[in-house]
């Protein structure tokens, strides 16, 4: 499998086959996932794409092990048994307010019991990345909204696991301070080798970061095309609209999206 | 109609609120202290001139007169540390069972359905009801009076500390989960932080039936605390000790409030308009 760009894709990670999800709702049932079928590949930076409600966050959660799929495989190979397979970065905002940024960075890592100067370089470095370094003793209430979201993003890179799975993180910031951090989850990522399953309703955002995009059908969800991104890396993020490819993706996409979100 | 308009611009009529806003302050400030002196002078007024009955009310005076007597004998430092080392004991040994009931009630939904109904049904009785019982069983020393208190505390503290657990925000037990933490490591990071400041809630309302428990069980069976000065000065018929005592009860409750507002902050830094950084 050839991935666009960067990625080196060796070898598939993640693989899911049939995976379906039913809740019961009222008497009767109501079916969120219909027969995920999905590969993903080593280090590739996959976009799951589709419309509110069509069951994307809650194939992330079943990836994550937070929800059963109540039929299918979920198959995930772990190469490092040292290392956490999988770190979610969350939608809502979920630093812990009773935690300092820096106690929120190390959270995965003091959980470990990973030694105490590992464990303050790893935040240190971390923190620094995402510009929070003079923040690093504040509680979240003292933060705003896009700091809170760094913390998150930094939380996750610093328990350094195999397999990001991150949940529409922007989705509640404004333009500016959404490709800002766009730009530095990119530069963290670039060249961390980690596998990225990236939950996004925005065409635009799924071009800009994506290696490939998995678009899915709306509700019951499941994967309706998948278009490889051929945008070289390393991306810079506003200029990344400005490739030709980046355009012409953006209309066939949103002609695949389009019958999808009229259906709702 | 254009008259009415002043010239006065938004930084002016800024700065006329303010400066009445600071005198203001300054006169509720003078208020704060001169109101409570005025009554205390009324009081003594009304006795002098025969309109209170000074054998019930006596005045202000009396009670300063026995107040430097019994602490210059040391009987009032007696009986008020008898009473706050029956209080902090009972404290301790009703909240910090109350706490790690409470946590795991909250955390674990089997144990929460076998117990609730227990704990709804003892809860309203009231604890002063038990005293007798308590007697029976723990003899007229220090014990009984440590289990009264405890079992006042023990309640409000379980009750408030489950219900901080399970009003924990789901996201933060997914985070948790994704996480990995499991065990004690969930406990510690997560179900009691989460759940502090409910907990503290609870130990406020304990802190208050502790108050009300512990003269309920001095004046019953005790020769010594506050509340046995209060019973005894009834049976002598010295009310200016009585009168005493409830101003050492006032000083008391007044320190818990304070000594509880200290340790928030302390424990609860991360509340927006709590503790420092």
């Amino acid at each position: 499998m050839e991935a666009g760009g960067w990625g080196k894709v060796i070898g598939i990670k993640v693989n899911l086959s049939g995976v379906t999800k039913t809740y019961q709702a009222g008497k009767g049932f109501y079916r969120a996932l219909d027969g995920i079928d999905l590969n993903v590949g080593r280090g590739e930076f996959l976009c799951l794409l589709g419309p509110s409600g069509c069951g994307k966050s809650t194939l992330l959660r079943i990836m994550a092990g937070l929800e059963k799929a109540s039929g299918g495989r979920v198959e995930v190979k772990q190469d490092s048994p040292a290392n956490p397979l999988c770190s979610v970065i969350f939608q809502e905002e979920s630093v812990f307010p009773w935690m300092t940024v820096r106690q929120n960075i190390g959270y995965g890592l003091s959980l470990r019991r990973v030694p105490e100067a590992i464990l303050r370089a790893a935040v240190d470095w971390y923190m620094d990345m995402v510009g929070l370094y003079p923040f690093a003793d504040y509680y979240p209430h003292q933060l705003s909204g896009g700091m809170k979201q760094r913390v998150s993003i930094a939380r996750a890179f610093a328990n350094d696991p195999e397999i990001l799975l991150v949940d529409e993180p922007f989705g509640s910031l404004d333009e500016q301070n959404r490709v800002l951090l766009q730009e530095e989850f990119l530069g963290i990522w670039e060249g961390s080798e980690k596998t990225v399953i990236f939950v996004t309703h925005s065409i635009d955002e799924a071009l800009s970061l994506g290696d490939r995009i998995a678009v899915m059908s709306a509700s019951p969800g499941r994967i309706k095309a998948e278009f490889p991104v051929p945008i070289p890396r390393p991306r810079k993020i506003p200029g990344v609209r400005d490739h030709e490819a980046f355009r012409e993706m953006f209309q066939g996409i949103w002609e695949v999206l389009r019958q999808e979100v009229k259906r709702i | 109609m254009y008259r009415h308009l002043s010239p006065v611009g938004p930084i002016d009529c800024q700065v006329m609120g303010w400066g009445m806003w600071q005198a203001k302050g300054r006169y509720n400030r003078v208020l704060y202290v001169i109101s409570p002196l005025a009554m205390l002078m009324l009081w003594e007024l009304a006795v002098r001139i025969g309109a209170l009955d000074h054998r019930f009310f006596p005045p202000p005076s009396a009670i300063v007169g026995v107040l430097v007597e019994t602490a210059l004998a040391g009987e009032i430092f007696r009986a008020a540390g008898t009473s706050l080392v029956r209080i902090v004991a009972g404290f301790i040994a009703g909240a910090i069972p109350g706490l790690v009931l409470g946590l795991a009630i909250g955390v674990i939904p089997l144990l929460r359905s076998a117990l609730e109904p227990i704990i709804y049904a003892i809860c309203p009785i009231p604890k002063l009801a038990l005293l007798p019982l308590i007697m029976l069983l723990f003899g007229l020393g220090e014990t009984s009076k440590i289990v009264t208190i405890a079992l006042g505390v023990f309640f409000p503290v379980l009750i408030n500390t489950a219900a901080g657990v399970v009003g924990i925000e789901r996201i933060y037990i997914d985070v948790a989960r994704s996480f990995g933490a499991r065990g004690l490591d969930f406990y510690l990071t997560v179900a009691l932080p989460g759940a502090l400041p409910s907990v503290l809630t609870g130990i406020r309302l304990g802190a208050g039936l502790a108050l009300l428990l512990i003269v309920a069980a001095e004046m019953i069976a005790a020769r010594e605390g506050i509340g046995y000065m209060i019973w005894s000065s009834y049976q002598t018929f010295t009310l200016e000790k009585m009168y005493l005592a409830f101003l050492v009860m006032s000083v008391l409750g007044w320190l818990m409030s304070v000594g509880l507002g200290r340790l928030e902050k302390v424990l609860v830094p991360w509340k927006p308009g709590g503790g420092g950084r």
